[in-house]
């Protein structure tokens, strides 16, 4: 079907063809100062220095506006996509030293976090040591030595606690078996 | 030749010149066909073409009339127009070069160079009985034409042939370019048309409401 319809576009254009014909004449005859104009056109930018056929100048506004809008379109996705930059004040000293008082924070760095001990760590630890008897399964973290091993405070050995001989797990004590109780079950 | 009789008779002869040229004309209308086809081809590609090269500026909203779509897209026109021509000027050229330098050593400047150029092809009797008939008032070809000439190979005329070949090829070509430049053309002018054009076909203002209106339209008379 599409090969009937190209042929019959075909013969249609067969029976256009002497118009088309006139036209490619008239065009011939046209074309030959057009040629000798651009040829001489050409030959000016040759010995210019420049491109045989440079750019027309709505051909260069064309690409800087399309370039700008490209541009301007990549600048907007970039905008949307990158997250925003946060800033994280690291303190180092924290851990080095706790005993130290937390330097304050420096000028100009904003959403840093303010330190609630600006004094320095209290003795305590901060977590919450539980109630007695109950367990607990929170335990603080042990912090760590520190980085001076004289820092480090000698143990007293009138606090030292001797260990304990581990005592026997008490194992749960359950009732005896009832035989009455299964017969009455059975009835 | 009574083409009532051609059907009525039993001469063989009729007959199979009447299918030689139904054949003939079938054929012709098959190669007729395919030419237009081609042609239709040509032009379509070099109308996209059009399209291509003034596609950044018409997106870019630099021409924002159908008269400065039409003059900037001519002066491109007549660029590629340039750019086309330019292989078979120089074919022509070259040919013509050729031409003056066998004139300038055997002084022929009045030979026909077609006419030897015309030697090396078939040439037939078209004017022999039989071979044109007249078929419901159309004259058409019944039978295949003798031969006049066989194709003759003159050492002589070898510029003559080599000019011509050039200059066949330059023709050919160039009428292939300007082809490509009427159907640029033609595809500009109607995008200078549809691209600007301010139609209001489907507009429908009850159905088209951007802003709310303080009254309702009235309606229609």
């Amino acid at each position: 079907m599409t090969f009937l319809k190209w042929f019959g576009w075909g013969i249609i254009w067969a029976l256009l063809l002497p118009f088309l014909l006139v036209g490619i004449a008239l065009v011939a005859v046209l074309g030959v100062p057009i040629f000798f104009v651009e040829l001489i056109i050409m030959i000016v930018h040759f010995f210019r220095g420049e491109k045989c056929f440079p750019m027309f100048e709505e051909d260069k506004k064309a690409m800087e506006l399309i370039q700008q809008s490209l541009d301007a379109k990549r600048a907007k996705e970039a905008g949307e996509t990158e997250p925003k930059a946060q800033n994280v004040y690291v303190q180092q000293n924290y851990y080095m030293n706790p005993q130290a008082p937390i330097p304050p924070v420096p000028p100009g760095i904003p959403g840093a976090p303010q330190s609630p001990y600006p004094q320095g760590i209290p003795q305590q630890p901060p977590y919450p040591q539980g109630i007695p008897g109950q367990p607990f399964y929170g335990q603080p973290a042990p912090l760590p030595p520190a980085a001076n091993p004289a820092q480090i405070p000698a143990p007293n050995p009138a606090q030292v606690v001797e260990e304990e001989a581990p005592q026997k797990p008490k194992i749960n004590s359950f009732p005896a078996a009832d035989p009455e109780g299964d017969e009455r079950r059975e009835s | 030749m009574n083409p009532f009789i051609l059907f009525a008779s039993s001469n063989e002869t009729d007959r199979r010149t009447l299918i030689i040229g139904i054949i003939i004309l079938l054929i012709l209308f098959l190669v007729i066909g395919l030419i237009g086809g081609a042609l239709r081809f040509l032009f379509l590609r070099q109308a996209d073409r059009a399209e291509g090269m003034i596609n950044n500026v018409v997106r870019a909203h630099v021409v924002n009339t159908p008269k400065e779509l039409r003059r900037f897209g001519f002066r491109k026109n007549a660029r590629a127009l340039f750019r086309d021509s330019l292989w078979p000027f120089l074919i022509a050229f070259v040919g013509l070069l050729i031409w003056i330098i066998e004139n300038i050593a055997v002084a022929r400047w009045s030979d026909n160079i077609f006419a030897d150029f015309g030697d090396l092809f078939f040439w037939f009797d078209w004017s022999a009985e039989g071979v044109i008939v007249k078929f419901f008032g159309l004259s058409i070809i019944a039978a295949f034409p003798p031969v006049s000439h066989t194709p003759e190979f003159h050492l002589e005329h070898l510029c003559h042939y080599i000019e011509c070949f050039f200059f066949i090829v330059a023709i050919v070509w160039y009428a292939i370019a300007c082809q490509g430049f009427i159907a640029r053309m033609v595809r500009i002018d109607s995008l200078a048309h549809s691209i600007f054009d301010s139609s209001l076909k489907d507009f429908k203002a009850q159905e088209d409401i951007h802003v709310t209106p303080e009254k309702p339209l009235p309606p229609s008379e």
